[in-house]
């Protein structure tokens, strides 16, 4: 078998029904065509076209409502396209059919771990989605706890997770769609609700998942987190804004605050010296300027 | 206003005391103080901010409000018309049909006049940068994630309180809109809002607070001006609490040979700092 692409988005419009209070014509999203999909006020996603290669790491950022969200849930067939085709491992989510295997595929963690857990016992929560697709119980219970030890969460396997932190409900949210077999990871915003030490647990796991061949599709806010992913793709108003690799995404300061991004310390610091008559280039990261202002002292 | 704080414990297991979320804690928040509290989850924050809000009361210490002890019922409802408290994703309780409606809920549950209300949800659009036009007959639910924010946040300054209290303001905000509530907070606090801030960021911490308080497993451990409390920068990474980017950039920029002052809290500072050091360096090469 060939090794195709994980994930293909092939002109993907999608517009939310009943947008600006259900006022919008039904119509107005429903075309294909560019006027349909470039004028509608609740177009979420415009056109948008992406290719994404099995073990792959991407870091999906933009504003809010630039339509990352919503590019997630195209992923894993919880939004289908109102215009275009989305392939998820060869599988085209617009066939009822396939929702179920496009979904053991590709598995998405949500922003707030709360709403993620169902179980009162950690093991069983994670042993919850390969249950329902009918794995023998003797391999249930490997892959449970292969899974838990995947994100440091195997000592825990007993515990309530109403006691765990929210990074650590977090990880278990992961281990229950890493006890699935996926073979895409998609995160929108893993990292909101945690904090410092909750989102440094997170990223260390999505690391070693990707250096283990998975597929990752990371939403964020945080510029730390994208960096991490070997590709950047920004969002804007429904469209791809900038696709690379992150020092080219990175590259523009202006650029990045037009979009309503973050700018990365190294590049404010940058900006601040220039503005103070220091000639420093830009773009630079962290190690090139410290660098620099050694040699000039 | 004054708010004292003396030795103040609370736990949720009002049965067992070995697990304390908050315990002996002192703290003295005068009028026009901005107080950051740092912690990770689980550090006694919120228990702290409802503490402050009198929405829970403690286990054992006092808590005085102006010289008058808050254990009184009588005293606690005075409380609630001075002090505002806004939880985390405080859009989460927006639930009117309209922004101006929503804004003035607490108004018109305080009796207040149907102008004087809607003079008051005026001037908290204003503080927070909502055009009154343009927002006010919209439904908040189609507003995006920071427009929502920002309508819950003008709900509790209708009340005009003295002191506002914020759990993680910014959080899940886009960085633009961050730095918008960012202003808006700035602007509160400058027009005579004393304000209560809890946050995972160290940035916003050191822009805004003048004090700031560091709480570990519900204790106390630094409090002080930023310059005072982030000096330890040590002992704050031993609880896997850091300091501002701009302060461990120097940090390291110091560990390189840089003779760079010490407490470089804010970009400014920093780049302020690093080019009169680059100046006088070129100055002297001159005299050379």
């Amino acid at each position: 078998m060939s090794r195709e692409a994980d994930i293909v988005f092939e002109e993907v419009s999608y517009c939310y029904p009943h947008s600006e209070g259900g006022n919008l014509p039904e119509n107005r999203c429903q075309g294909t065509t560019n006027a349909a999909a470039s004028t509608g006020a609740g177009t979420a996603l415009s056109e948008v076209s992406l290719t994404v290669e099995r073990g792959e790491f991407i870091a999906v950022i933009g504003a809010n409502g630039s339509g990352k969200s919503t590019l997630a849930r195209h992923i894993n067939a919880l939004l289908l396209p109102s215009g275009g085709r989305v392939l998820v491992v060869g599988f085209d989510s617009s066939d009822p059919n396939t929702a179920f295997t496009i979904r053991s595929h590709a598995g998405m963690i949500f922003q707030n771990p709360n709403t993620q857990i169902i179980a009162s016992i950690v093991a069983d929560d994670v042993a919850f989605g390969p249950e329902n697709l009918n794995i023998e119980h003797s391999e249930l219970v490997g892959r449970v706890s292969d899974a838990l030890d995947q994100v440091g969460m195997l000592p825990f396997a007993e515990a309530d997770p109403s006691q765990l932190s929210g990074g650590q409900k977090q990880r278990v949210a992961i281990a229950g769609i890493l006890a699935m077999h996926p073979d895409v990871l998609v995160l929108d915003e893993p990292g909101a609700m945690l904090d410092v030490r909750g989102r440094r647990g997170i990223r260390r796991v999505v690391r070693e998942l990707n250096a283990s061949g998975m597929t990752v599709v990371l939403i964020t806010h945080f510029m730390e987190e994208a960096v991490l992913a070997k590709r950047v793709v920004v969002m804007d108003g429904g469209r791809i804004a900038l696709d690379g690799q992150p020092a080219e995404v990175f590259s523009d300061p202006d650029t990045l605050r037009q979009l309503g991004l973050g700018i990365p310390f190294s590049m404010r610091l940058a900006e601040a010296l220039i503005a103070r008559g220091l000639p420093v280039p830009q773009p630079i990261r962290p190690e090139e300027l410290k660098e620099l202002l050694c040699s000039w002292y | 206003m004054q708010l004292v704080l003396d030795r103040l414990s609370f736990t949720y297991h009002s049965h067992s005391t070995d697990r304390w979320a908050l315990r002996d804690l002192s703290l003295t928040i005068k009028s026009g103080d901005f107080w950051g509290i740092i912690g990770h989850s689980g550090s006694g924050k919120s228990t702290l901010l409802q503490l402050l809000a009198g929405l829970i009361q403690p286990s054992s210490g006092t808590l005085c409000l102006d010289g008058e002890s808050l254990q009184s019922p009588k005293l606690r409802s005075k409380l609630f018309a001075r002090i505002g408290i806004a939880f985390q994703y405080p859009e989460q309780q927006l639930f009117a049909p309209t922004v101006g409606e929503d804004i003035g809920f607490a108004a018109r549950n305080a009796g207040l006049s149907a102008t004087d209300c809607d003079q008051r949800v005026r001037q908290a659009m204003a503080k927070l940068n909502l055009d009154y036009q343009r927002y006010a007959t919209r439904s908040p639910f189609e507003l995006s994630g920071g427009e929502q924010r920002r309508v819950a946040l003008a709900g509790i300054l209708v009340l005009q309180p003295e002191l506002l209290i914020l759990d993680e303001p910014t959080a899940g905000l886009d960085p633009a809109g961050r730095e918008h509530l960012m202003d808006v907070i700035h602007d509160l606090h400058s027009g005579g809002c004393s304000v209560v801030m809890a946050s995972h960021s160290m940035e916003d911490i050191a822009k805004l607070a003048n004090r700031v308080l560091v709480l570990v497993e519900g204790r106390p451990f630094l409090q002080g001006s930023p310059a005072e409390v982030f000096r330890h920068a040590d002992e704050l990474r031993t609880h896997n609490l850091g300091v501002p980017d701009s302060e461990s950039f120097a940090a390291e920029l110091r560990g390189l040979g840089l003779p760079l002052p010490p407490s470089l809290l804010t970009l400014n500072a920093l780049a302020d700092a690093l080019a009169e050091l680059l100046s006088e360096q070129k100055q002297s090469e001159k005299n050379i």
